[in-house]
């Protein structure tokens, strides 16, 4: 990217200074706004309390996700997938109707890259001092501003893995173990590999992720049309570009609005000129358009020459906000959420699951009677401890061991019942399929049942 | 095109990084999903028998040791893709 810049320019001189500073205006504050608050969510959420346990925790060990009052098991993965798909479908949504606008001011990648960014800026000063700070030879300030930003850089990604570590295991009891040197084996591996990662990825690479490593930067012109909003440059009015004195109306001079200061090539973060048309690294983040209009205002220019703006508007053309696209997007993820929330508060809160012991295929007892033995899994998914009872198919034929039977559950947690099930050995020959079921006996509505094979000699 | 003097911003990856890291990214993206779907419908605690191996200890180590079964088989599709690509015959 070399640009090149008459030297007897005195407007774009001065204007390093702007380009020296950070980028500020209306997309430069509502981005700060969206890192201060996705971040916030993400390092406060963990500690957040819900009948006397953390509200948002994902606890691998005892396979149970909690998310406020809902409590999933692994039997609900079809939620999470459910989840994921609505995820996509928005990301769709919003790329046809605002294009990029996930890139700007909501991945991750973005979001955290700000705030190494910012931790860069109160350790080495502006672009144009860490880039002096570069070239120059190692010097005491040299070392104390690089390590400063290096220490601070640690620290937020160690605190990030941590974070990240405390909304798979309760937080409070993380912090507890790290501040007493107990944390386990597993918990500080990922605490550093996270924390490596968030290094790594805001730190280090940075925008290369979104040029190199983020598939959705190679797809997503495929949401795009030219009713799409995007970052564009008002050609029309812009070109011919050239420098000019401040005040001169580019009438006068026979150019158009473009200065050529190239301010937005200076604080593109992935290093393009937006000029040359839409291209795949543009994130959208629309620091172009902030630094161009700040420029316009000096010039006494309209703003504008850069701006989020359709295709067709670029063109003169009427653009169209509601399209078969949007439509299509849209009504298939209003029926996905819909659907998500009643398939939610249609959820059984019991399960039952059964194993068959391994030990032993079938016994046959004195009495010629034929017995399987099975643990018969109950699930108390709901939120109040309730006792359960336990039948099976067709109790004319099979009895059951204990008879009768019914087995107290805690609130969320599993009880495995042994059950044995006795028949008459050769009647019929063979194994077969039997059901049992498990009935809240405070709620008859309540009941879950589960097949399973009753092995049996064949002849 | 170099954009490390005239904007800031670090020089660009060289294309051997730059594999390494689609291939890394791309591997743990797979691991992830893998693990994932792989644990949600197995739990560790009632897949385990009499005869397991000794890391076959607590589930956290289960899923762990799982997670990098799935990176592994991950890195190594990623890897051969973009080693195919990569010295593919071009006319």
């Amino acid at each position: 990217m070399t640009t090149t810049t008459p030297e007897t320019d005195s407007y774009y001189l001065a204007h390093q200074k702007v380009y020296a500073r950070e980028v500020t205006g209306r997309f430069a504050r509502l981005r700060t706004a969206a890192v201060w608050i996705l971040l916030g969510l993400f390092y406060l959420v963990p500690f957040l309390q819900w009948n006397g346990r953390q509200a948002v925790l994902f606890d691998l060990p005892a396979r149970k996700f909690y998310i406020f009052g809902l409590v999933l098991w692994p039997q609900d993965f079809v939620f999470l997938t459910w989840l994921l798909v609505i995820a996509a479908l928005a990301l769709f949504f919003f790329t046809a109707v605002g294009g990029r606008v996930w890139c700007g001011f909501a991945c991750p990648q973005t979001v955290w890259t700000e705030a190494f960014v910012a931790m860069e800026r109160w350790t080495e000063g502006t672009r144009a001092a860490q880039m002096k700070l570069d070239a120059a030879p190692w010097s005491a300030n040299k070392i104390l501003r690089k390590s400063a930003k290096q220490a601070l850089w640690i620290g937020f990604a160690l605190w990030t893995g941590f974070t990240f570590v405390g909304y798979f295991t309760p937080i409070t009891h993380l912090a507890h173990e790290l501040v007493t040197f107990s944390l386990g084996s597993w918990e500080t591996f990922w605490i550093l590999f996270y924390g490596f990662a968030t290094y790594g990825n805001a730190g280090f690479l940075r925008e290369q992720v979104c040029k190199y490593m983020c598939p959705y930067a190679r797809f997503q012109s495929a949401m795009f049309d030219k009713d799409t909003l995007i970052i564009t440059y008002d050609e029309g009015r812009g070109e011919p570009r050239g420098g000019r004195k401040r005040g001169v109306e580019p009438e006068a001079v026979g150019l158009g609005a473009c200065i050529d200061c190239t301010l937005c090539v200076q604080v593109c973060p992935t290093g393009i000129d937006i000029r040359q048309g839409l291209q795949y690294e543009c994130i959208a983040c629309a620091a172009c358009v902030d630094a161009c209009d700040s420029v316009m205002d000096k010039m006494n220019y309209p703003r504008g020459l850069i701006r989020y703006d359709t295709q067709h508007a670029l063109e003169h053309k009427k653009t169209h906000v509601l399209r078969p696209r949007v439509v299509v997007y849209g009504a298939l993820l209003s029926l996905l959420v819909v659907g998500f929330f009643v398939a939610l508060g249609l959820r059984q809160p019991i399960g039952v699951d059964v194993l068959r012991d391994r030990n032993a295929l079938y016994r046959i007892l004195d009495d010629g009677q034929l017995e399987n033995v099975y643990t018969v899994k109950i699930l108390n998914k709901s939120e109040q401890t309730r006792r359960f009872q336990v039948s099976v198919n067709d109790p004319e034929r099979l009895s059951i061991d204990p008879a009768a039977p019914s087995f107290l559950v805690e609130s969320g947690s599993v009880y495995p019942a042994a059950i044995r099930v006795r028949r008459d050995a050769y009647e019929p020959l063979g194994p077969e399929t039997i059901r049992f079921t498990i009935t809240a006996e405070d709620d008859p509505r309540l009941t879950a049942s589960a097949e399973t094979r009753l092995l049996a000699p064949a002849r | 095109m170099s954009t490390s003097v005239n904007n800031g911003l670090p020089p660009d990856l060289s294309p051997r990084s730059r594999s390494i890291a689609v291939v890394a990214w791309s591997g743990f993206l797979a691991a992830a999903i893998g693990t994932m779907v792989c644990f949600a419908l197995l739990d560790p605690d009632t897949v385990a028998s009499g005869l397991v191996p000794d890391w076959w200890t607590d589930r956290l180590t289960v899923y762990a040791v799982g997670f990098f079964f799935f990176l592994l088989v991950g890195l190594s599709a990623a890897a051969m893709a973009v080693y195919l690509v990569r010295t593919e015959h071009r006319r």
